[in-house]
């Protein structure tokens, strides 16, 4: 093949399929007298978000009145599911979940 | 994390948000957001590294700033709860297809469609072979099966690609392989994409069987190094399919900090099954093929030590062996040990192994490390602390366990792989943490 000769070439990518669009839940109007689930997924070990998680429940009972947090360890990880925990959250009448941390 | 997210506001009707490190929070954002959650998740971001600190620097961590809005990091908290949803964020509905991918690219000049294939990164950014539609009708004619075939759907980072017997033609060709390699290369495709992780995986490619012989597959000398064609072109296929099937592009959705050098080429070579020691079966024989049956198998792992010297009778090889397999992490009990023939013949012949599956065995019951060094590994924390969490044995008991502790991770000897390569030059071993898949059939390929 000569440079500035025109050639055509078969495209090695793949068309992708755009995830369905998904719209996020209601947010709230403030954190007073809420219940917020704390949702670890033990990314490298609990500890790290442990920590995070209990520094962020003094800061948020120093501002907010009657907010309750609740702290929960993943069975499964990162990587599997936990319908116990999605079954506890609903039935605790929660009212939003922090899910985290990975990195 | 934006899985659990998206399934706690779907299922409990509840706002979630994410905490992410800013390493990988623009790609939960992007990325994930886009081809495999469909919910544009709202997150926050802490500082990298999270874990391994100190737990004064976690607890400061919410002092601070968030790292992705620059706020200070508990309003951001706050806000991304309570501020009410912007339009984009109320959408909802099937999402159309990215830009369709044409079959054929703009004709253009050989210079400019190499800058784009560089571009795009879908190239090892070694020279390649331009898939012009002849070339890759070349390639189809090494198999029986039909162009528009999937062979696998690639959804690991998302998007649901289908790879297609065509698609998988050109990039063997890219790769230089001939028609010979294809049903080799279509089977490595079923196990399409490579291992990408941010801790820098490996990969391995062995192949048994006749094959090995037929297509001139290196199992002697250099059976590892680059010495050899097929070894050579069937190595670096998978690392191109991997990365045109996967999109794998750097900082998008390849996050590997260090990356791997043994990515170029995967470390593919045969196994010398004419080698083995008397009672010693080739690796695909030990996964439940014939022996006339041609396969290949797929390790994933990260790390390779090798014996550098000779072996020694004054420390006999498998302690030595066994020594080196304690510093791995022994995630899912794999290791795979690549030995030349001498070393088998020693290791048979000198000390009584009389099959690989006793050698493996040993292995299981003799390789210990402290229960410190065994949970002090970022892998094992992710994967086997939640074991242990659910009470699931022996995780449950080693959690407990002081930290100088001695374990014996190795709990399955049949993820302690074995696999003799190499020309007798020198009594030299590779032990590697690298579990190996079960094999793919060339043969249905053909």
């Amino acid at each position: 093949m000569e440079s500035g000769e025109k050639i055509t070439l078969m495209n090695p990518a793949i068309t992708a399929k755009v995830a369905e669009r998904v719209p996020l839940a209601p947010p709230l109007a403030d954190l007073n007298n809420k219940t917020i689930y704390m949702v670890n997924l033990s990314w490298e070990g609990p500890d790290a978000a442990n920590y995070l998680y209990t520094a962020m429940t003094e800061w948020l009972q120093k501002r907010y009145t009657g907010v309750k947090t609740i702290q929960k360890v993943t069975a499964e990880g990162m990587f599997g599911g936990d319908p116990a925990i999605v079954r506890e959250v609903t039935a605790s009448k929660a009212d939003c979940a922090i899910v985290g941390v990975a990195g | 994390m934006s899985r659990w997210a998206k399934q706690i506001q779907v299922q409990c009707k509840i706002p979630a948000i994410g905490i992410a490190s800013d390493n990988i929070v623009h790609y939960a954002t992007g990325y994930v957001a886009k081809y495999q959650t469909g919910m544009p998740t709202r997150y926050v971001a802490v500082p990298f590294p999270f874990t391994g600190q100190p737990r004064a620097v976690d607890v400061g961590y919410v002092t601070g700033k968030d790292m992705l809005s620059g706020q200070p990091f508990m309003s951001a908290v706050v806000n991304a709860l309570t501020t009410p949803l912007t339009p984009e964020e109320k959408l909802s509905g099937t999402g159309s297809e990215e830009s369709m991918e044409p079959r054929l690219l703009e004709p253009d000049t050989e210079d400019n469609l190499r800058a784009l294939f560089e571009a795009k990164e879908w190239t090892d950014f070694n020279s390649i072979i331009l898939p012009t539609e002849k070339r890759v009708m070349a390639m189809l004619k090494g198999t029986s099966r039909k162009p528009d075939e999937v062979v696998t759907t690639v959804n690991i980072t998302g998007g649901a690609r289908q790879l297609t017997v065509e698609k998988v033609a050109i990039s063997a060709v890219m790769a230089g392989a001939t028609p010979d390699h294809f049903p080799a290369i279509l089977a490595l495709a079923t196990m399409a994409p490579f291992g990408n992780s941010t801790s820098s995986m490996a990969n391995m490619v062995v192949i048994n069987g006749p094959i090995r012989n037929k297509l001139n597959f290196n199992c002697g000398t250099n059976a590892t190094g680059p010495y050899n064609k097929s070894n050579a072109v069937v190595g670096r296929a998978y690392t191109v399919m991997s990365k045109t099937a996967g999109d794998l592009r750097n900082n998008v959705n390849a996050w590997e900090t260090l990356g791997s050098n043994l990515q170029y080429n995967n470390i593919c070579y045969g196994e010398n099954e004419e080698a083995l020691p008397e009672g010693w079966e080739p690796l695909h024989v030990q996964m439940g093929f014939k022996v006339s049956d041609n396969v290949v198998t797929v390790g994933t792992g990260w790390s390779s030590i090798a014996s550098v010297g000779a072996s020694q009778m004054l420390y006999p090889t498998h302690h030595l062996m066994r020594d080196y397999m304690s510093s791995f992490c022994a995630s899912g009990s794999a290791a795979t040990i690549v030995m030349d023939p001498t070393v088998a013949g020693l290791l048979k012949d000198a000390h009584g192994f009389q099959s690989k599956e006793q050698l493996s065995e040993w292995f299981s019951q003799n390789v210990q490390k402290t229960a410190g060094s065994y949970w002090g590994n970022g892998v094992i924390q992710s994967i086997a602390v939640p074991f242990a969490m659910q009470g699931l044995e022996p995780y449950a008991s080693w959690r407990k366990l002081p930290d100088d502790a001695l374990i014996k991770p190795f709990t399955n000897p049949k993820a302690i792989r074995v696999v003799v390569a190499g020309g007798k030059v020198q009594t030299m071993w590779f032990v590697t943490d690298f579990g190996m898949r079960r094999g793919a059939k060339i043969d249905d390929w053909a």
